[in-house]
């Protein structure tokens, strides 16, 4: 069923019931829902091809577990930031003490505002991961370089917060 | 089967392997050393201590060669990415294998040891059964058809140079259609520079000979990037004219210093060196890709050298060559 469908009937559903959502309403989870599900692939994505250097350093020299594991643990940020917005919307809602009712524009507004983090924080730790497995390759050879190893992925990191910020602010900024 | 590892593993794993290659210090500590003794002393502080302590005289160097080949060849089958490619290059192995059992079956027929290395894609016993029974069904369909071909002509006429060069042509055409199906630009890059200068040599060695191009068409492999016209040309030019035509391609100082030393020696040794160390400094140039298998055959390739380097330091001690005479020899090292 196209995500339109879904949308049409639930608004219909909405507005056949008292206790119904409101459209503003579900445009309002579902972008909360998308902070979180795509931040959270792209950290999933990331940390899992880091996971994989560093699986194959750990295998020759155990030593420098705690090492790979901080260059692992980069790409898992985007999720995390995906979850921060996702709690304001949420929050914003009063989910968790009785709904409160908001117009179709707030919740779209609301979904709009969540686009950021959710876009470039999939795609972000996606790379960030990439590049977090070449530095791998750095300690590996080096392990005293772990500071220049860890400069380049946060480097990809600057772009996830930038995201994250201008969620933040436009989520903070929408009266409800 | 087992999920193949992925390219970030292995890649990583080869990574910390590469700091255990024997660096040029070692090597030249090695060939400083006073006696064979002494020159096992120093491998045994690198990570062939275990192999080192395992031998009773410096004279089984090679028995401690081949299990460290053999660790890297087990090394190599667990972590690749993408066997297909990394086959490619123990393909070699197998067909040196075949040049000697062939020959063994139309030349001598003796029950002589044959130099047979352990270290192909097919076992030798598999590859043996193959040719002495004329049983070439067992063998994958590329190197079956080769056998056969080879048994058809040596009805008529036996020629040893002849089952060289078939046999290099099969190995090489199969080489090139997997690189191509797998699109590996690596792998084909890597296979053409190398028939390049396998025909280079082929070249310089017909020359030596004072032979014509109709020689040494029948020596040359296919799919290399120098035209057969290059080759025509070649043949009849001197020296220096070669120099200086093949100056604008990649292999002109290979070319050059090899037919300088070729020339004052009337050996192709240099020539053969610098080929190899040609070789692995492409490989070494490319390694860094953090997501291909570029690393992975550069490792092969350092250890299967750095094995060579061993091997000469070991048999030059043992006959007591001054290390002068020794460095001569000794290629590039990886690290």
């Amino acid at each position: 069923m196209e995500l339109g469908q879904i949308f049409a009937v639930l608004g219909a559903a909405a507005s056949t019931t008292e206790t119904g959502l409101s459209l503003g309403q579900i445009y309002a989870i579902l972008g909360a829902a998308t902070a979180v599900v795509l931040a959270g692939l792209g950290s999933v994505f990331g940390v899992a091809i880091a996971g994989q250097s560093a699986a194959g350093v750990v295998t020759e020299d155990p030593d420098k577990f705690g090492q790979v594991l901080l260059l692992q643990a980069l790409p898992g940020t985007q999720g995390i930031y995906g979850l921060l917005i996702g709690f304001i919307i949420m929050n914003k809602l009063n989910i968790f003490g009785g709904m409160i009712d908001i117009s179709t524009e707030t919740g779209l507004l609301l979904f709009v505002s969540a686009l950021p983090i959710a876009i470039v924080g999939l795609i972000s730790a996606i790379y960030q991961g990439r590049t977090s497995a070449a530095c791998i390759g750095i300690i590996a050879k080096r392990p005293e370089e772990l500071g220049k190893a860890i400069t380049f992925p946060v480097v990809v990191e600057t772009y996830a917060v930038l995201a994250l910020l201008a969620s933040f602010l436009m989520v903070n900024g929408i009266p409800v | 089967m087992m999920p193949q590892p992925s390219y970030e593993y292995g890649v990583a794993r080869v990574r910390v392997l590469e700091t255990r290659l024997l660096t040029r210090e070692r090597i030249e500590r090695m060939v400083d050393a006073e006696s064979a003794e002494e020159a096992l002393k120093v491998l045994s502080e690198t990570s062939y201590a275990p192999l080192v302590a395992e031998l009773s005289s410096p004279y089984e160097y090679d028995e401690l060669l081949s299990k460290e080949m053999k660790r890297v060849r087990d090394f190599i089958d667990e972590i690749s990415p993408d066997p297909a490619i990394t086959e490619l290059f123990f393909l070699k192995y197998d067909f040196h294998n075949l040049k000697v059992l062939l020959k063994h079956r139309y030349l001598s027929g003796q029950d002589d040891e044959l130099p047979l290395a352990r270290m192909g894609t097919i076992p030798v016993e598999v590859l043996k059964k193959a040719v002495e029974d004329s049983d070439s069904g067992i063998l994958p369909p590329f190197m079956a058809d080769v056998v056969k071909d080879i048994d058809e002509i040596c009805v008529l006429k036996v020629d040893p140079q002849r089952i060289d060069t078939m046999l290099d042509r099969a190995m090489y055409d199969h080489i090139f259609e997997v690189c191509r199906r797998k699109r590996n630009s690596f792998a084909l890059r890597y296979f053409q520079m190398q028939v390049d200068l396998l025909n280079l040599r082929s070249l310089l060695r017909a020359k030596r000979l004072g032979q014509g191009f109709d020689f040494l068409k029948e020596m040359l492999i296919p799919h290399g990037s120098l035209s057969v016209s290059f080759y025509s040309r070649a043949i009849e030019q001197p020296y220096e004219q070669l120099i200086k035509e093949v100056e604008s391609t990649p292999y002109g100082k290979v070319v050059a210093e090899g037919v300088e030393d070729f020339l004052r020696g009337g050996t192709l040794t240099a020539f053969e060196r610098l080929m190899d160390d040609y070789l692995l400094s492409y490989v070494r140039s490319v390694r860094y890709n953090p997501f291909g298998i570029e690393a992975i055959v550069g490792y092969l390739l350092a250890k299967e050298n750095e094995i060579k380097l061993i091997r000469i330091i070991m048999v030059g001690k043992i006959n007591n060559l001054p290390a002068e005479k020794i460095r001569e020899r000794l290629r590039d090292v990886y690290v």
